[in-house]
């Protein structure tokens, strides 16, 4: 055996060399985009990350200190408590978020309930919309000037319950999108089984949908944790005294210049992502053997008792989200609230508030645009590359392993590391320091993981022999890419597009370390119209961002239906 | 290993060489040392059990997957380590791998196109290529609205389209339905002798390849079991295995009692020729088809005559197929396929007794150990 084993081991590496020299052109055409991915991740991820690190063993000069500055940090009671402070809002919040989202997601997947589309639809709204202007509805309904205030019963909204209601608004999508998904992949065949034996609805509840759906609910639950402990809108506006450590970072950063100590919070703030990610990762792996190909699909029959309260649920929860969206459009066009509430247009004159005003917004449209473009070639040309690259297979899988890291930082501690990185004149890529350019890339890198997931789960699709048959006919791979991949998946292109566009608009974590006065972007105005007291203005601008980002996703909606009615000749069935 | 002595000519090399072939994944070796010819416009069947290693063969040969060690030779030019896109070859894939975003037309002209011919050429090639597989006037429709056999068409078409002088076949027909794909076999087959284009096919189904193929390559475990014209493979199988795996065949245990006799429980076998060369005492398996156990005429045969009862009969349409118990052994079974009319002529039903011999030249014996089989 061992001679058998040992004899092929020298002939394979010449082989490899051999072959080497007869790859032709389009081989090295795709190393080298290959390698021109790899290297950009590389540049705008790993090493910032890296710089990052190495800031938090340093102090202020530059000098390697150890783990002094930790030291500092965790005497520092005021720092300490942020942590503490920050896991109880996460925590409950991801506990009402999962319990909301779960009974809407089950109203639309297991009830019989009308207008499910609308319910949907109303449920997205959160997502058109930067995380601060939760937080700013909740000051104008329950502030020192609420509207609406005495439903405190005295307790103040600035700190711990405005923060959870403002993520629990801000992060509902997310969670029911996945609890939707979770509760849709059932086999009716299991609940007709139920139904033939005779079990209580109770029961059948806890036996079979709860465990059918409990993957989903866990990385639900991941995920509203993860959203909630990175997100700094919220806290930033209707935080008060009570700090957090998303905040803490900014005032570290942005208030005392203190880098040492931001770079510490930032690691801190790195942990729990790190190990949601994780749970998350080993969850997804889980699930996918949960349902098997011969399942049939389960279609609720109408029960009037059950409808009606699911019905009223859903209104009610509607009701909440479109009035935190509809407080902060009637603040803005209410002349002056809450005294004088006639409309007028006055608080949309951006310029006369902020020199930067408008041109802010105008800004924030030309980065979200270039995320989406930029961003999406990027990000399909590396995911084609991952499933349907020919060689370079360990090339290609560290890659991919590559690009599932953004998915595990949080837009502050990326912003944070790229200040370290790209702030030293020494290195060569300083020049975008303060630019544009650096903010789109960031926002590329912030988004990657989803957006590549999704690319490649288009991607899957599609026969893994065109390659094969593409280089039968001696036809190169990109232009079968272009002709067929491509044409093929526009709907999940379109669809990284919007995505990448809607969060270049609401995102305010990882840029608001990274702009410049000429490259403020509008949630980065909203930030500052609020912290200098400019309420209606903030909410104002706020409006024009949600304004825009619905623009964009109606127009995803008109696309893919178009595409959908050109394409069906060729789908099949 | 070169079987076929009588198409070597002397100095000619054949269309495709294919010289100590191995490949292994990881531990696993899926081809071991393979070593065949493929002569020009001949089309031959790479048959056997799924994970055989006949596909890995085929993608070895496009250059689809590299084999870990041996050369491969077209023409005479070394191929071993080119890739597929400067080989010579049109493939069509078990999927058909048609791109669903382009019509019929564009899918065939698809490698037409980087040829730099005019648009008319093409079309004209198109049109040509279409009537040749039987689908002339279908040029704009979506190959979603087509159905598996057209699909097949198609595929095929394209493979052809920029005339490869080797056409490389992955279990074509697979994806079809019964009917479809016994009518379009016999449609392959004519187009390819029509073509003369050379062909190599790999298929689990041995109808199929029986049918279809000049010459079969019975592949087992990543080796080559026999290769031969589909009589030979079926008439000579060179193994137990062979024997086994191509048609129904009865397996009668027994050991050598002298040269040229054999004892199967109580029943003595006669055989010679190639057959009689075991040494006595030699565990050996007697092999014969169910359609040569002979009734008609049995009392004709000087040999291997016997005695048997009908045990079972299954009735299987245009014949039936009959259990025959051996006589004296309980353990012992022989299976024989009886034509109706021979079932009505001789009264044969569950019970009878009949005679029955084992033509001498229809026997085929193997050594015992070399199959662990029944």
């Amino acid at each position: 055996m061992a001679s058998v084993e040992l004899s092929p081991q020298a002939p394979q590496g010449s082989a490899a060399l051999r072959r080497l020299r007869h790859l032709g052109g389009e081989a090295w055409i795709m190393l080298a985009s290959i390698l021109a991915i790899v290297a950009a991740l590389i540049a705008f991820l790993v090493l910032p990350l890296y710089a990052l690190l190495k800031k938090s063993v340093e102090d202020d000069k530059g000098a390697f200190v150890g783990l002094a500055n930790f030291a500092e940090y965790f005497t520092s009671v005021g720092l300490v408590q942020s942590i503490g402070n920050s896991l109880t809002i996460a925590f409950l919040t991801m506990v009402i978020a999962c319990l909301l989202a779960f009974t809407f997601a089950y109203a639309l997947t297991r009830t019989c309930i009308p207008f499910k589309r609308v319910f949907r639809s109303i449920a997205i709204i959160p997502i058109l919309a930067p995380s601060l202007l939760p937080a700013i509805s909740l000051i104008y309904l329950f502030g020192n000037q609420g509207l609406i205030k005495g439903l405190m019963f005295g307790e103040s909204i600035y700190g711990p319950i405005g923060i959870m209601i403002g993520m629990v608004f801000y992060i509902f999508p997310h969670v029911m999108m996945i609890m939707v998904t979770a509760l849709s992949t059932t086999d009716a065949r299991l609940y007709e089984a139920a139904d033939a034996l005779g079990t209580r609805p109770v029961r059948v509840f806890f036996t079979i949908t709860l465990p059918g759906a409990i993957y989903g609910i866990v990385s639900a639950a991941v995920v509203a944790f993860t959203l909630t402990i990175t997100d700094f809108g919220v806290p930033k506006v209707i935080g008060g005294q009570y700090n957090v450590l998303a905040t803490d970072i900014y005032k570290q950063v942005v208030g005392q210049q203190n880098f040492s100590m931001g770079a510490v919070v930032g690691l801190v703030l790195l942990l729990p992502a790190i190990f949601s990610f994780i749970i998350d990762r080993h969850v997804q792996k889980k699930q996918v053997a949960l349902l098997s190909a011969r399942a049939v699909p389960y279609h609720p029959k109408p029960h009037k008792m059950r409808d009606m309260t699911f019905l009223a649920y859903c209104i009610l929860v509607s009701v909440f989200l479109v009035g935190i969206l509809g407080t902060a459009a009637f603040a803005s066009f209410a002349k002056f609230w809450p005294y004088d509430l006639s409309f007028s247009l006055v608080h949309y004159d951006f310029d006369a508030v902020d020199p930067n005003g408008w041109s802010s917004f105008w800004n924030s449209l030309r980065m979200a645009a270039l995320t989406a473009v930029i961003g999406v070639v990027v990000i399909f040309l590396g995911a084609y590359f991952v499933e349907k690259g020919q060689n370079f297979a360990r090339l290609r899988s560290g890659f991919h392993m590559l690009a599932m890291v953004p998915m595990a930082v949080p837009g502050l501690v990326l912003g944070l590391a790229y200040i370290f990185f790209f702030s030293v004149p020494e290195n060569p890529l300083s020049p975008i320091y303060a630019t544009l350019t650096i903010l789109v890339i960031c926002t590329v890198v912030h988004f990657y993981t989803v957006s590549h997931l999704t690319m490649l789960t288009a991607l899957k699709q599609i026969d893994k022999e065109f390659e094969s048959v593409s280089a039968s006919l001696k036809v190169p791979f990109y232009k079968t890419m272009f002709r067929v991949h491509v044409p093929i998946c526009l709907p999940a292109i379109s669809e990284v597009m919007m995505y990448l566009f809607v969060n270049a608009m609401t995102t305010v974590s990882a840029v608001v370390f990274l702009y410049s006065p000429d490259t403020k972007l509008a949630a980065i105005t909203v930030l500052n119209l609020d912290d200098v007291g400019d309420q209606a203005e903030a909410a104002a601008m706020a409006m024009m961002i949600v304004a825009t980002s619905f623009t964009v996703r109606v127009l995803h909606g008109i696309l893919m239906r178009t595409l959908n009615a050109r394409h069906s000749a060729w789908r099949t069935r | 290993m070169a079987r076929k002595g009588k198409t070597k000519s002397a100095a000619k090399r054949a269309f495709l060489e294919i010289r100590d072939v191995t490949k292994k994944f990881g531990d696993f070796t899926a081809l071991k040392d393979i070593t065949l010819d493929i002569h020009e416009g001949e089309l031959v069947c790479f048959l056997g059990p799924s994970g055989c290693g006949k596909t890995t063969l085929l993608r070895a040969i496009a250059g689809l997957d590299y084999q870990t060690s041996g050369r491969i030779y077209q023409k005479g030019r070394d191929i071993s380590d080119v890739p597929p896109a400067d080989r010579d070859f049109g493939i069509v894939f078990q999927s058909y791998a048609l791109f669903p975003n382009l019509t019929v037309a564009k899918n065939i002209a698809y490698g037409l196109v980087n040829r730099r011919l005019g648009r008319k050429a093409i079309a004209d090639r198109v049109t040509e290529l279409l009537e040749l597989v039987g689908l002339s006037g279908s040029e704009d429709k979506y190959p979603a609205a087509l159905s598996g056999g057209q699909q097949q068409r198609v595929a095929l078409a394209r493979a052809l389209a920029t005339s490869p002088n080797m056409l490389l076949l992955d279990e074509p027909l697979s994806a079809l339905d019964a009917k479809v794909r016994v009518h379009l076999r016999q449609e392959m087959k004519e187009l390819q002798r029509r073509l003369g284009i050379t062909t190599v096919m790999v298929t689990h189904d041995q109808e199929e390849a029986l049918s279809m193929a000049d010459r079969i390559v019975v592949m087992n475990h990543g080796i080559i079991e026999q290769v031969g014209s589909p009589t030979e493979i079926y008439r000579n199988p060179e193994s137990a295995y062979v024997a086994d795996f191509i048609g129904s065949m009865n397996f009668l245990h027994g050991s050598v009692t002298k040269r040229g006799e054999i004892q199967v429980g109580k029943m003595k076998v006669s055989v010679d020729g190639a057959a009689a060369n075991f040494a006595t005492g030699d565990p050996v398996v007697v092999c014969i088809r169910p359609e040569d156990v002979a009734v008609r005429d049995a009392s004709k045969f000087k040999a291997n005559k016997y005695a048997m009862a009908i045990r079972e009969v299954e009735f299987l349409g245009s014949f039936c197929r009959a259990i025959l118990d051996v006589d004296g052994t309980s353990n012992e079974e022989l299976i024989a396929d009886f034509s109706i009319n021979l079932m009505r002529d001789f009264n044969l039903e569950h019970g009878a007794k009949l005679a029955v011999a084992l033509p001498k030249e229809r026997l085929q014996v193997f050594r015992d150990s070399e199959s662990g089989r029944q």
